[in-house]
C-alpha cells in the first residue's frame, strides 16, 4: 500500500466512522496534495454546501467519499528528496562580551518534519529562528540552504524562508483580498488565484470569516489567517515563533494538528520549526524536539547517553502530602522527589515501570489530578 | 456602490496587486472629484467682474482662502491614504519583488501625491477657462477699442491735454517739442501756457561707428557693448539706436521752428490727447502693420523721446479726425459705448451719455472746460498750505462732481490679458512634480526601510551637515582661504563626503551593520540629485575659471554646464531622479536581504 493509498483509506475510515471534522480536514489535505484545480473546485463547492447545510451529515459524507474517489484516481507526484533543506554546523551567536550566547548548534532540517523548539524564556529560541530565517547574523559556524529552486540572490532566498514572528502586523481589507494579494504578488493568474485562495480558506476553517477584516477576527483566527497566508506561498521551510501564544487549548491542538498534516504533504512537504512554551502539545506533534537551555542545544533524540534518561521520571499533580507520597513510592526505588509548589517530579530507578507507579497510587487510594511519564519528554529539563 | 467598489478591488487585487495595495485608484478617484470641484471653484473665482478691479486678480487662489482649502484637503487625503497604505507591505514580507516592482511602487506614490496635492492646477485652469470663454479675444478687442476711442474724453488730468502731447498732424510727429526750460532757447520762438514753456525743433541724425567711440573701459570684460555705448554717448542727443553691428545712429535737436501756423490753441485741448487707454500684443501687432516708419524707437531708456511712437501718432490722428468731424451723435455714441463697457465690468461712475457729452463738448478748439474725477469725490476738501501753480488752479477751477474709475477698467483689461497669457499648469507642474517627488521619496524610504532607519537617517544628515559646517568654519579661519579657494574647498569636501556616503550601500554593504547601511541608503536616495547638482556646479566653476582666462569679455563666454541647462534643469533632474530610483532598487533589495546584528 502506497502512502497515498494509506492516507485515502484513513480518510475513508474517518468519514465512515462519522469523525467528520477530522475526516473532512484530512480529505482536503489529500485534495491539496493533488494540486488539481478541478478537485479544489469540487472541495470548495462542497465546503460551501456544508457550511449552508451543517446538519446534513450523511450527505456531506457521501459527497466527500465521491470526491475522495476522484482524488484516488488522480496521480500525485511524491516528493522524494531526503536531503536536509537547512544544515547548520557549529552555529554561534553572541550579543556581546559577558552577555547571552547561543550555540554552538548543529542541526539538519528536513522537509516533512516538524521541529519543536522549546526552552525557557531568554534561552535563544527566537534568536535561533531568526538566524535560520536569515533575519539575524551569526558570529561563527555555517548555515547551508538547499532549496529546490535556483535562487539568484539573497532577497529571493529570504522570500523562501518564511518566518512568522510572535507579533504579526495589522493588515487592511478583507481576509480573502489579503490572501489574494499574496498569490497575485507571486504572479498567480486571476482564475487560479480565486480557486487556490478559497481552497486555503476552506482548509484553514476560515470559510465563514473570509469577508471579515483584521479588527473583526479573534486572535485564533488571526493566527489561522497568518498560516493561510504563509501556506499560500508554498514554502519549503516554515519558521513559526510562538504560534500558540494567545490561543485556547482547543485552538492550539487544532492548529498543531493542521500544521503537522500540512507539513506532511506528499507532493509538497514543508520543514516546520516552531517555538513554543506548550511542551506537551508541541511534543505531541513534533518529530524532533530541540531544547535550548542557556543557549545550549539538547536534541531529545540524540541524548540517549544522558544520565537522566536512564531513570524513570514522572510528573504528578496531587494534593497529597509529600511524606505520604514518599511512603507510597519507597518500595519502587524512588531516588528523588521534587516539589515545585504545585507539581511533584519523581525520579525512580530505570528498572521501575510506569505501570507499577500507577498501580501503587491506585492501591493506596492516592487522589491524583494528573500523572505523566516524562522520561523522554523535554519536560524533564524544566525542573 | 459597495458592490462596485468590491468589484473594482477584486479586479485590482487579482491583476495589479501593487495598485490594489497602494489604493492608487481610490486616491486618484477622490482627487479627481476634488479636482473637478476646484475647477468649478476656479470657474466661479472671477465670475464677479469686480474681482478683476485690483491688480493680480489671477492670484485669487492665494487671496481667497482656496489655498488653505487645498492644503487642508491635500493633507487629509494624504493622511487617510497613508493609514491604509502603511498596513500591508509585500516588500517587507519578502514576497517576490523585482526591481521594476519597487520602481512601480515609487511611481504610484508619486502619482498619488501629485493628484492629491495639485488642486491649484485645476483651479487655475478653471479660472483661465472662465476668462477665455467669458471674455473671448474678439470681444475684448472690441471693448479695448471702445475704451481707447473714448479715453480721449476721460478728462482726469490736464497733463495729457497740453500741446507737447500732440502728435498729429505730421508737424508734431516729425519735430521735437522741448518742454525742459533749461534746454529751451528763450532767445528764439517759444510758446507758453500756465507755467509751461514749449519750443519746437527740427531733428537731425548722425551715424557713428562703434570704433569712433572712446572705449576706455573696453578692457573691462564685465562691460558689454551696450554699456560701452551708454558710457560714451555724444552729449546732447535726443535718442540713439543701434543701426547695425558697426553703427549707432544719434538723433539731435536742430533748428527752432515757428509753429504758429499749426497751433490752434495753447490751452489744454482734446486735440492734444494722444494716449492709448490700453493696448495688448494683439493691438500692437495691428499698429506695426502700418506704413508709418520713422526713426523713433520705443526704447525706454530715452525717456525724453519715448513719446514719439507711431502708436501715439495714430491715436492722435484718430482723435483729431473725430474732433474735426465734430459730429455730436458720433461723439455721443463713443461715450455711450464706453459707458456700456464700464457697466459690463461694474466700473463705478456717476456719468450718463448726455451729461458726459455736456461736460466735454466745446466745439471751440475742443478746449478742456471740465475735469472728471478718477474716483468718487469726498464731501470735504483738505485745504493745502502750498501755493497752487497756474495749471493746478485751472484744474481745481474746472473740477466737477463727476467721476469714473477708469483705472479699474484698465486693471480689468490687464488682468484678463494676464490670465489668458498665463500658463499656470506649466509653471505649477514643476512645483507639484517636485513636491510629489520629495514626498513619494520619503514614503518610499519608509516603506523599503523602516521608521527607525528613516529617523536615524534624518538625524545623521543633520549631524553630518553640522560637522561639515564646523569643518569649513575651521578651515577658513585657520587657513584664511580666499573666495575662489572657498568655492573649491566647500565643493570638493562636500563631494568627498557625499561620495563616501553613496559608496556605503554600493560597496560596503556586507561589511557594515544593516542599520548603518540603511541610513546611508536613505541618505543616498534623498541625496543623489543634490550630489549630481554638486558635480554640475563643480564642473561649471571650473568652466567659468577657464573661460575667464581665455575670454576678455564676460558676455563672450560660452555657457557653463549649469547655464546651458537653464530652465531645463527641472525636467532633466526629475527624469534622472526617476531613472536613479529604478537603478537603485536593486541595491535596496540587496540591503533588505541583509541580516541584522
Amino acid at each position: 500500500m502506497t502512502l497515498k493509498e494509506q492516507r485515502i483509506s484513513e480518510v475513508k475510515t474517518f468519514l465512515i466512522n462519522k469523525d467528520l471534522v477530522l475526516g473532512y480536514r484530512k480529505l482536503m489535505d489529500c485534495g491539496i496534495d493533488t494540486q488539481n484545480l478541478s478537485i479544489f473546485e469540487s472541495l470548495i463547492k462542497l465546503t460551501d454546501w456544508k457550511e449552508q447545510n451543517p446538519t446534513e451529515e450523511t450527505l456531506i459524507i457521501e459527497k466527500s467519499i465521491e470526491i475522495l474517489k476522484t482524488i484516488e484516481a488522480t496521480p500525485i507526484k511524491n516528493y522524494s528528496n531526503l536531503e536536509p533543506i537547512i544544515s547548520c554546523s557549529n552555529l554561534e551567536k553572541s550579543y556581546g562580551k559577558n552577555r547571552f550566547k547561543l550555540g554552538p548548534i548543529s542541526l539538519d532540517i528536513k522537509k516533512g518534519q516538524v521541529y519543536g523548539l522549546v526552552g525557557e524564556n531568554g534561552n535563544g529560541k527566537t534568536t535561533l529562528l531568526r538566524i535560520l530565517a536569515k533575519e539575524l547574523s551569526f558570529n561563527s559556524g555555517k548555515v547551508h540552504y538547499n532549496f529546490s529552486a535556483n535562487l539568484k540572490n539573497n532577497y529571493n532566498l529570504r522570500s523562501k524562508l518564511v518566518y512568522i514572528p510572535q507579533r504579526t502586523e495589522k493588515w487592511y481589507g478583507s481576509l480573502k483580498d489579503n490572501l489574494k494579494f499574496v498569490l497575485s504578488s507571486y504572479g498567480v493568474s486571476e482564475k487560479e488565484n480565486e480557486t487556490r485562495v478559497l481552497m486555503m480558506i476552506a482548509r484553514m476553517g476560515l470559510w465563514n470569516y473570509k469577508h471579515l477584516k483584521w479588527r473583526e477576527l479573534s486572535s485564533g483566527y488571526k493566527m489561522r489567517f497568518e498560516l493561510a497566508r504563509t501556506l499560500l506561498r508554498q514554502p519549503e521551510v516554515l519558521l513559526l515563533d510562538e504560534p500558540l501564544a494567545n490561543l485556547d487549548v482547543l485552538a492550539q491542538q487544532i492548529i498543531l494538528e493542521d500544521l503537522k498534516s500540512i507539513c506532511n504533504s506528499l507532493s509538497h512537504p514543508i520543514a516546520l520549526i516552531l517555538s513554543s512554551q506548550q511542551l506537551y502539545e508541541v511534543e505531541k506533534v513534533s518529530d524532533n524536539v530541540i531544547f535550548l537551555k542557556n543557549g545550549k542545544y539538547k536534541d531529545n533524540t540524540s541524548n540517549s547517553e544522558d544520565k537522566e534518561t536512564q531513570q524513570l521520571i514522572i510528573e504528578l499533580d496531587s494534593d497529597t502530602e509529600r511524606h505520604v507520597l514518599e511512603t507510597v513510592f519507597e518500595p519502587l526505588q524512588l531516588e528523588k522527589l521534587l516539589f515545585n509548589g504545585g507539581i511533584y517530579i519523581g525520579y525512580f530507578n530505570k528498572t521501575t515501570s510506569f505501570s507499577s507507579i500507577l498501580k501503587a497510587l491506585g492501591e493506596q487510594n492516592i487522589k491524583v489530578t494528573y500523572v505523566r511519564d516524562i522520561s523522554y519528554s523535554t519536560r524533564r529539563f524544566f525542573v | 456602490m459597495k458592490t462596485f467598489i468590491q468589484n473594482i478591488n477584486k479586479y485590482l487585487v487579482e491583476r495589479y496587486p501593487n495598485i490594489w495595495n497602494i489604493k492608487l485608484v481610490w486616491v486618484i478617484s477622490v482627487s479627481l472629484l476634488f479636482h473637478i470641484i476646484f475647477f468649478l471653484l476656479g470657474m466661479a473665482g472671477l465670475s464677479n467682474p469686480e474681482s478683476l478691479h485690483s491688480y493680480n486678480a489671477e492670484d485669487v487662489f492665494f487671496n481667497s482662502g482656496a489655498i488653505f482649502f487645498n492644503v487642508i484637503l491635500s493633507i487629509l487625503i494624504a493622511v487617510i491614504w497613508l493609514v491604509y497604505l502603511l498596513k500591508n507591505n509585500a516588500f517587507k514580507a519578502f514576497y517576490p519583488t523585482k526591481r521594476l516592482d519597487l520602481f512601480k511602487q515609487f511611481c504610484c506614490y508619486f502619482i498619488a501625491i501629485f493628484c492629491c496635492s495639485s488642486f491649484y492646477l485645476s483651479y487655475s485652469t478653471g479660472l483661465k477657462t472662465y476668462i477665455k470663454n467669458t471674455y473671448p479675444d474678439q470681444k475684448m478687442v472690441g471693448y479695448i477699442t471702445t475704451a481707447n476711442d473714448a479715453s480721449l474724453f476721460l478728462t482726469h488730468s490736464i497733463s495729457n491735454y497740453t500741446i507737447d502731447n500732440k502728435r498729429f498732424p505730421d508737424f508734431y510727429f516729425d519735430n521735437y517739442c522741448e518742454t525742459n526750460e533749461d534746454l529751451i532757447d528763450y532767445k528764439k520762438t517759444y510758446y507758453s501756457t500756465f507755467e509751461f514753456d514749449y519750443q519746437f525743433y527740427n531733428v537731425k541724425s548722425e551715424d557713428v561707428l562703434y570704433s569712433q567711440l572712446n572705449r576706455t573701459d573696453s578692457n573691462d570684460k564685465r562691460y558689454n557693448v551696450d554699456d560701452v555705448i551708454e558710457a560714451n554717448s555724444y552729449s546732447g542727443f535726443l535718442h540713439k539706436k543701434k543701426k547695425d553691428s558697426l553703427t549707432i545712429t544719434y538723433y539731435y535737436k536742430d533748428s527752432v521752428l515757428n509753429a504758429r501756423s499749426f497751433l490752434k490753441t495753447l490751452e489744454p485741448s482734446y486735440y492734444n490727447y494722444a494716449e492709448t487707454f490700453y493696448t495688448n500684443n494683439d493691438l500692437k501687432n495691428d499698429y506695426s502693420q502700418d506704413v508709418v516708419t520713422k526713426y523713433y524707437s520705443t526704447n525706454k531708456r530715452n525717456q525724453t523721446y519715448k513719446n514719439y511712437t507711431k502708436e501715439r501718432y495714430l491715436r492722435s490722428k484718430k482723435n483729431t479726425t473725430l474732433l474735426d468731424r465734430n459730429n455730436p451723435i458720433e461723439i455721443k455714441s463713443v461715450l455711450n459705448n464706453f459707458l456700456e463697457v464700464s457697466k459690463l465690468f461694474k466700473i463705478k461712475n456717476n456719468l450718463n451719455t448726455d451729461k458726459w457729452f455736456d461736460l466735454i463738448y466745446n466745439p471751440t478748439n475742443f478746449e478742456i472746460t471740465n475735469i472728471i474725477n478718477t474716483q468718487k469725490p469726498r464731501d470735504y476738501n483738505y485745504s493745502s498750505i502750498k501755493e497752487l501753480t497756474l495749471s493746478e488752479k485751472f484744474a481745481k477751477k474746472h473740477k466737477t462732481k463727476y467721476y469714473l474709475e477708469s483705472e479699474k477698467l484698465k486693471k480689468v483689461f490687464i488682468n484678463i490679458d494676464d490670465i489668458k497669457e498665463s500658463t499656470p499648469v506649466l509653471e505649477g507642474l514643476h512645483v507639484f512634480a517636485w513636491l510629489a517627488f520629495g514626498c513619494s521619496l520619503l514614503i518610499f524610504m519608509f516603506r523599503v526601510t523602516d521608521l527607525k532607519t528613516l529617523l536615524f537617517s534624518i538625524v545623521t544628515t543633520g549631524i553630518v551637515t553640522l560637522l561639515f559646517t564646523l569643518l569649513m568654519f575651521l578651515i577658513f579661519y585657520v587657513f584664511r582661504a580666499n573666495n575662489t579657494e572657498e568655492e573649491y574647498t566647500v565643493s570638493y569636501i562636500g563631494l568627498l563626503v557625499s561620495a563616501l556616503i553613496l559608496s556605503v550601500p554600493l560597496f560596503f554593504y556586507k561589511n557594515l551593520k544593516k542599520i548603518i547601511v540603511g541610513i546611508c541608503l536613505n541618505i543616498s536616495l534623498a541625496g543623489f540629485l543634490p550630489f549630481l547638482l554638486l558635480i554640475i556646479v563643480i564642473i561649471s566653476i571650473h568652466q567659468d575659471d577657464y573661460y575667464r582666462d581665455i575670454y576678455t569679455k564676460y558676455s563672450e563666454h560660452p555657457d557653463t554646464l549649469i547655464e546651458s541647462l537653464g530652465i531645463l534643469w527641472s525636467p532633466v533632474f526629475l527624469i534622472i531622479g526617476f531613472i536613479f530610483i529604478y537603478l537603485y532598487s536593486g541595491i535596496i533589495k540587496k540591503w533588505k536581504a541583509l541580516p541584522e546584528g
